[in-house]
């Protein structure tokens, strides 16, 4: 297992590489002097000198690249064009409300799609089945944001139930926090559910074909009991599995919702960073998210061959 | 009288699969019903100077906000514009970021799949490894990255969704052409003496092309939203070009005066990107390598 580890975490250094240069790229794909598109023709000469100098662009591409690397290795992901402040601290200012959102978006998509799949995969063939294949298509296929714009017309507009924009943290008013939550978590959420609804579907299908079960019925257990203890508990590995490489999904989901909702995190702050042309902003979280989905893909990848023998041996060949 | 016995054995077993596969694409009701929607969108997309006698662009302050009518079937949005005008001629836009951007991940993926996958060793690492970059980083925000640091256009945008899903089409290739390279009829290509280039382009090609075109149908609805999010957030392509993800945006500070300019991209893209997951559904079941075979 420790063999396992170590391999995984050898490998990740190659990628950490390549991930820093394409990051490192974007600077140097806007069309003309970078420094003049973010701070725009008004700006001295003083001025835009003392940036260039800044950022290196100054130098040569690789002394920059190497220069870039190595800050960023000592924690130090420069300074907003914008705001002035170090840009580490900035994006750790607006991760907790990210966070939040994720993990709420994460327990309702995981609710919806326990719920609907194991329903589904239950009555293969039957028309409740079908309803859910459908639907969870649907969820799929709708776009985050329309489906965010559809339900503040519904819910803030139509009925005034929910605000539609605003963040109150979850310490300082728990009730006022969820209820501010509920639009942008169920948002994002719903678009993963349909994915993880038809993954679920399809465990418990499988599921329900092993000898186990055979067993199960062959005993007299209830539905409810075969279903629920013995079947579900088995297709949540894979299951969880899957909500776990839904991360990307929702990592990029969380920008458009945040921008929907005005929800104060890091997705939001890179949609203002682009307009704003605060291109080390951009840079910085762009590569702080890259960094973050790679460990938790990671953690993922290990907690598998932990649950799952066969993967951990397999790769000692 | 041996050769008469086995061309009469070959004759009794007779493998109807252009007949059985045509079947199984009509009785395929996902393929059906996909095919009819997004064949219907491409239809308007290319017919809308006919569907429609307005402007998309033009704008007319005397008829803002209106709600459906004969005159404007779907309303008009914040500038007059009418949205049924909009809608049709944005279908031109998404399906033209759809197939562009299918075809940069599909034709760059499968030459560095299948050159990794056949090459293997270090070489394989190597490239695998690039492509691991790219798969680190959630596609849209990727795409988002590059697409700000370049000029904004349909281009601009094509690009951004096409690099980001390069890795997917070379993953799903590279892993086809390691099964085939070690099957027996290229070993046989080898042993009479075929190249490399021959072997890869003439054998293993065409046997490993089926996923990687699954996997097109997916992209392309994957680009139809990833196209739309990208002009939401104000990074795809720039107004005034009737993209339906920035109707969208535009729409959200005018949805207490009227719903229209909201309802109907968002219905439009849902529809499309429906039709395409359909088609790409219905085309992996068809595509499905157990051929049916019949014996008289």
């Amino acid at each position: 297992m420790l063999r396992y580890i170590l391999n995984r975490m050898v490998y990740l250094i190659p990628v950490l590489f390549f991930v820093s240069v394409v990051v490192f790229s974007f600077m140097h794909l806007i069309p003309g002097d970078p420094v003049d598109y973010m701070l725009g023709f008004e700006s001295t000469p003083e001025t835009r000198a003392a940036l260039r100098s800044e950022l290196g662009l100054d130098k040569n591409i690789v002394i920059q690249y190497l220069s870039w690397s190595g800050k960023l290795l000592k924690g130090d992901f420069s300074k907003s064009v914008v705001s002035r402040k170090p840009v580490l601290s900035t994006i750790l200012e607006k991760l907790p409300a990210s966070i939040l959102l994720s993990i709420a978006a994460t327990l309702i998509s995981v609710w919806i799609a326990l719920f609907a799949g194991t329903i589904a995969g239950s009555r293969r063939g039957s028309p409740i089945d079908f309803l859910v294949l459908i639907l969870a298509l649907l969820w799929v296929s709708i776009p985050s944001f329309w489906l965010g714009i559809l339900l503040i017309m519904i819910f803030s507009l139509v009925f005034p139930i929910f605000p539609s924009i605003g963040y109150v943290n979850l310490f300082t008013d728990f009730v006022r926090s969820l209820h501010h939550l509920i639009l942008p978590a169920f948002t994002l959420g719903a678009t993963m559910a349909g994915a993880v609804t038809r993954m679920t579907r399809s465990e418990i299908i499988e599921q329900l074909s092993k000898d186990f079960v055979t067993t199960a019925w062959a005993k007299g257990l209830s539905r409810r009991v075969v279903i629920y203890k013995h079947v579900l508990k088995n297709a949540l590995v894979p299951v969880v599995t899957f909500t776990g490489l839904q991360l990307g999904t929702l990592l990029g989901g969380t920008v458009v919702v945040e921008e929907i909702f005005a929800w104060p995190g890091i997705g939001r702050l890179v949609v203002q960073s682009i307009h704003a042309r605060d291109y080390p902003m951009v840079q910085g979280i762009v590569l702080f998210i890259a960094v973050i989905f790679i460990l938790v893909n990671l953690f993922v990848d290990i907690s598998y061959a932990f649950l799952n023998p066969q993967i951990r041996l397999g790769s000692k060949d | 009288m041996e050769n008469s016995t086995l061309s009469q054995a070959w004759g009794d077993y007779e493998i109807k699969t252009s007949s059985l596969m045509w079947k199984r694409i009509v009785g395929n009701k996902m393929f059906v019903v996909g095919g009819i929607v997004v064949f219907i969108l491409v239809l308007w997309a290319i017919l809308a100077p006919v569907l429609t006698q307005y402007d998309p662009t033009k704008m007319d302050f005397s008829s803002k906000l209106a709600s459906p009518s004969w005159k404007h079937l779907m309303g008009t949005d914040h500038f007059g514009r009418d949205i049924f005008a909009r809608i049709i001629y944005g279908a031109r836009i998404s399906f033209q970021v759809g197939i562009a951007t299918v075809l940069i991940g599909f034709v760059s993926g499968i030459i560095i799949g299948a050159i990794a996958g056949f090459i293997g060793g270090f070489w394989d690492g190597l490239i695998m490894r690039i492509m691991d970059s790219l798969l680190a980083f959630p596609p849209l925000l990727l795409a988002i990255g590059l697409a700000a640091s370049m000029k904004p256009s349909l281009t601009t945008v094509c690009i951004s969704i096409g690099v980001v899903y390069i890795p997917r089409f070379a993953y799903v290739m590279r892993g086809s052409v390691l099964v085939e390279r070690e099957k027996e009829y290229v070993e046989a290509a080898r042993a009479i003496g075929q190249s490399n280039t021959k072997i890869l382009l003439k054998h293993i090609w065409p046997s490993c092309i089926s996923p990687v075109i699954v996997l097109a149908t997916v992209i392309f609805a994957i680009a139809i939203i990833a196209e739309a999010t990208l002009s939401f957030l104000g990074v795809g392509i720039p107004p005034p070009a009737p993209s339906w993800g920035t109707m969208l945006s535009e729409s959200r500070r005018y949805l207490s005066s009227s719903i229209y300019p909201a309802l109907f991209p968002g219905l439009a893209i849902s529809i499309a990107v429906l039709g395409s997951n359909l088609l790409g559904d219905g085309l992996r079941d068809i595509l499905d390598p157990r051929i049916y075979t019949k014996i008289k």
